[in-house]
């Protein structure tokens, strides 16, 4: 018997919505812990907006000002350095738990079978990411800042026809000027909320689309489906994971990632200034990081295999591996300035995209996938 | 396969975040009690380095966040990489800069190091603290519910 629902419920029937979307929902009955990476994102949006809007209210946003105002509500507020701590460090959490996210649905070739929109949406999601993450250090104010925000009107400069236009209009002027600051503050805070809307409509169009699971899309274990509450435990655990090591960054180390104010970058933005930095020159820059990301939102078509998982398909799997090894190598050979090496690092990006998956995909014969006729 | 891997980008993160941070040498480097994962400053230390800042260093330096001004010494060990270590070897005569800097006895100098790292980050113990309490609680609220998801089954 159904229990009588109540006032509220009658009228806006939301405990159903939640029973049906997401208590009682069919999801794989073979999803592993690193699939609750996705949650994870949403934690760590959760807290970055929310103390990012408590630090909105500290900041002086003009130049030589910005980082003396968030000094003074670090050391002279109550709580003004964990507020911080959790912007700072929950940005290195989330950066952290969309590289696995990314590195997963690589892996398991959770791009396909009806989920290339879905993956569409996680890189541009990324790709927002990563342009807040740039707005948020250049409103910082520092010296290294304001490197970053000349290096970038250089790139912007260089794109045809708008270029020159959109570069001034983002310094506010030919040069860092009075307003340059403001422009980067209000342009992260504008962004920071409609990253909420971008994930958001992932969300949905990962959860109305083909389910993802370690055997990959539409392989058969997918139809042992289970409710998603049998998940509970999976996702508590990925959170206390996710918490421990969030609270061990901020207590022990919480500049981990952030250079000192006179150079440098934060990490997450590491790959992609070595990236720009193989350019050799600001157009070429924009242009290696653009191709990079687009690249990995048209892996559904770049890969050219039968299954999808990298459990059916070793070698192929292990070239992905090999893929985030690279990348890890490409941003550390930007922290430590040796170009040869971040050359090399960009050159062997584009061949795995390029080459190896479409070569590798098209000519390794998979693994029979169990309980699942070849 | 799920172990390793999550722990790939995890073990590449932390060689990445070893490899940006760490100097080349640390060899012959004074040691700051604070810098360890629970350590806390000295009080003796950070009001002995205060009364020697203020006798020897104050006619040019100032601490304060009122103004930004070029000599303002509040955030110097904020803004520089190994900022204790960098200012205690400014003050043995260790560093090369433009125009002579007085100099300071070892035991002077790391004072002073060690109350400018103080006026960088006047909150590092509080932080420690509290901390340490929250991960003791994620610690047993993880234990917690280890225990209880292992008693029951969901349906």
């Amino acid at each position: 018997m159904k229990p009588h629902p109540g006032w509220l419920e009658a009228r806006l029937p939301i405990g159903a919505w939640y029973r049906a979307g997401w208590r009682d929902a069919p999801v794989p009955g073979n999803l592993t812990l690193v699939f609750s990476a996705g949650l994870m994102v949403a934690v760590a949006l959760a807290v970055i907006t929310l103390s990012g809007i408590w630090l909105g209210l500290a900041y002086v946003g003009a130049p030589g000002a910005a980082a003396l105002s968030i000094a003074r509500y670090t050391n002279e507020v109550p709580f003004g350095w964990l507020v911080f701590d959790l912007h700072r460090d929950g940005v290195t959490m989330l950066f952290g738990v969309v590289y696995l996210g990314l590195l997963r649905g690589m892996y398991y070739g959770s791009y396909r079978g009806g989920r290339e929109l879905a993956w569409i949406l996680e890189v541009a999601r990324f790709a927002v990411f990563l342009g807040l993450g740039f707005f948020g250090f250049a409103m910082s104010g520092g010296a290294g800042a304001q490197r970053a925000m000349l290096a970038m009107a250089r790139h912007i400069a260089a794109i045809p026809l708008a270029g020159p236009v959109v570069a001034r209009d983002f310094l506010g002027g030919n040069r860092i000027g009075p307003t340059s600051i403001a422009h980067m503050a209000m342009t992260h805070i504008a962004i920071g909320f409609l990253v909420l809307l971008i994930a958001m409509l992932g969300y949905l169009a990962s959860r109305l689309a083909p389910p993802a699971h370690p055997d990959g899309v539409g392989a058969a274990t997918a139809r042992k489906m289970v409710p998603q509450r049998t998940y509970t435990a999976q996702i508590f655990t990925a959170f206390v994971v996710f918490a421990l090591i969030f609270a061990a960054i901020v207590t022990v180390a919480p500049a981990l990632g952030y250079p000192p104010h006179v150079a440098g970058v934060p990490w997450y933005l590491l790959v992609f200034d070595g990236l720009s930095q193989a350019g050799r020159s600001p157009g070429g820059g924009v242009a290696l990081g653009v191709a990079a990301l687009v690249l990995l939102g048209a892996l559904p078509w770049l890969d050219r295999g039968t299954v999808a998982s990298g459990r059916y398909r070793p070698i192929y799997a292990a070239f992905v591996l090999l893929f985030a090894l690279d990348v890890t190598v490409l941003g550390v050979a930007t922290a430590a300035g040796s170009t040869g090496v971040m050359i090399a690092a960009t050159i062997w990006v584009f061949v795995h995209f390029l080459v190896v998956t479409p070569l590798v995909t098209l000519l390794e014969v998979p693994r029979p996938i169990p309980g699942q006729p070849a | 396969m799920k172990i390793p891997l999550a722990i790939i980008p995890i073990m590449a993160m932390t060689l990445a975040m070893t490899l940006a941070t760490t100097p080349a040498s640390r060899a012959a480097e004074p040691h700051f009690g604070f810098e360890g994962w629970f350590g806390t400053y000295n009080r003796a230390e950070v009001q002995a380095g205060a009364r020697l800042f203020h006798d020897n260093c104050a006619r040019c330096h100032a601490i304060g966040l009122a103004t930004p001004q070029a000599a303002a010494m509040t955030l110097f060990e904020a803004r520089h990489r190994n900022g204790p270590v960098l200012v205690y070897r400014i003050l043995r005569g260790r560093v090369a800069l433009p125009v002579a800097h007085p100099l300071l006895p070892p035991g002077a100098a790391h004072d002073v190091a060690t109350y400018l790292a103080w006026t960088a980050d006047p909150t590092l113990d509080r932080r420690k603290r509290l901390g340490a309490i929250a991960l003791s609680f994620l610690i047993a609220f993880g234990a917690v519910g280890y225990f209880a998801f292992g008693t029951r089954t969901p349906k």
